[in-house]
């Protein structure tokens, strides 16, 4: 593992940084709170700092236990794909974990690999993820 | 069969109440439409339209009004908060509002918000994201309604087609 490890609980919601001892981050629940492109923000670019610096081929960002997530979060995941596409150190390719079940994910993720181009991979998956 | 969908609910504006009317109008339009999807496009339309009002409506004791009912092969989610005089969030509205009908189909309208959010590079910043969201994800369009002084209602209404009947006829 390459990317340090964070864990916190928040309101309906976990975050995890290293899930599984992986270049992986994990989002959990209902994630829905008023501001949260304030933290959430900046974990995620401190992830692509920690990315960067360690040059990784790739990142993931597992999204099949999340239940649901407000507009914000799709801010929040835009973004982060600006980090990886305009930051000229950036060697990663973003992959983004979903599950067919959370339908919201499915229709998001279409608009949102307008913005991803080859820096942006997006898997489906049937069942949820852990 | 009849039935009928008919929820008004009045409540705080406090945005910890807003994650339970989600789960419960959900819950509520499986159980009368047995529509697994458009329970949750629409329970998504409910919070979004309440984040809205209890971020930038203003704190008034009458609280939000939230409305989900069916009419005429539709169901229409509206939200009705009280806004300060001449509030530069009800402009803001009103052009979102205008701005998404002005495109054919809504995914790019969502894209285009995305896009907002993309060159700015503040994930904290307000963007409409929301409102356009509603409109591709929750296949609703959007209407705002100022008639009342002192209140805005933004009305999300999408059609809804019995299983094996025709397709409501565009308006």
């Amino acid at each position: 593992m390459t990317l340090f490890a964070h864990e916190e609980s928040r309101d309906g919601a976990q975050v995890v940084v290293g899930a599984r001892g992986q270049d992986r981050v994990a989002l959990r629940g209902v994630l829905r709170e008023p501001e949260v492109g304030a933290w959430l923000g900046p974990l995620f670019r401190k992830v692509h700092d920690a990315a960067v610096a360690a040059q990784v081929a790739r990142v993931a960002l597992d999204l099949r236990d999340l239940e649901y997530g407000n507009a914000a979060v799709w801010k929040c995941l835009v973004f982060w794909l600006k980090l990886a596409r305009e930051d000229a150190q950036a060697r990663y390719k973003l992959v983004i974990l979903t599950a067919r079940k959370h339908r919201w994910q499915e229709i998001g993720m279409t608009a949102l690999r307008v913005f991803g181009g080859d820096r942006l991979e997006v898997s489906v998956e049937e069942g949820a993820g852990g | 069969m009849s039935r009928t969908l008919s929820v008004v609910l009045r409540l705080p504006a406090e945005w910890r109440r807003i994650e339970a009317v989600r789960e419960a109008i959900g819950r509520c339009l499986e159980a009368v439409f047995a529509d697994e999807e458009l329970a949750g496009a629409l329970a998504m339309v409910t919070a979004e339209l309440l984040e809205n009002a209890v971020k930038y409506g203003k704190l008034d004791p009458g609280g939000v009004v939230l409305s989900v009912e069916e009419d005429g092969g539709g169901v229409t989610v509206g939200v009705t908060n009280a806004v300060e005089a001449a509030s530069r969030h009800v402009e803001a509205l009103r052009d979102r509002v205008a701005w998404i009908a002005r495109f054919a189909d809504p995914a790019d309208a969502f894209v285009a918000a995305m896009a907002e959010v993309f060159a700015r590079g503040d994930p904290d910043a307000d963007s409409g994201l929301g409102l356009a969201r509603i409109a591709h994800e929750g296949g609703c369009t959007l209407a705002c309604d100022e008639s009342v002084p002192g209140r805005v209602t933004v009305r999300a209404s999408r059609a809804h087609a019995e299983p094996g009947a025709a397709a409501p006829a565009p308006s």
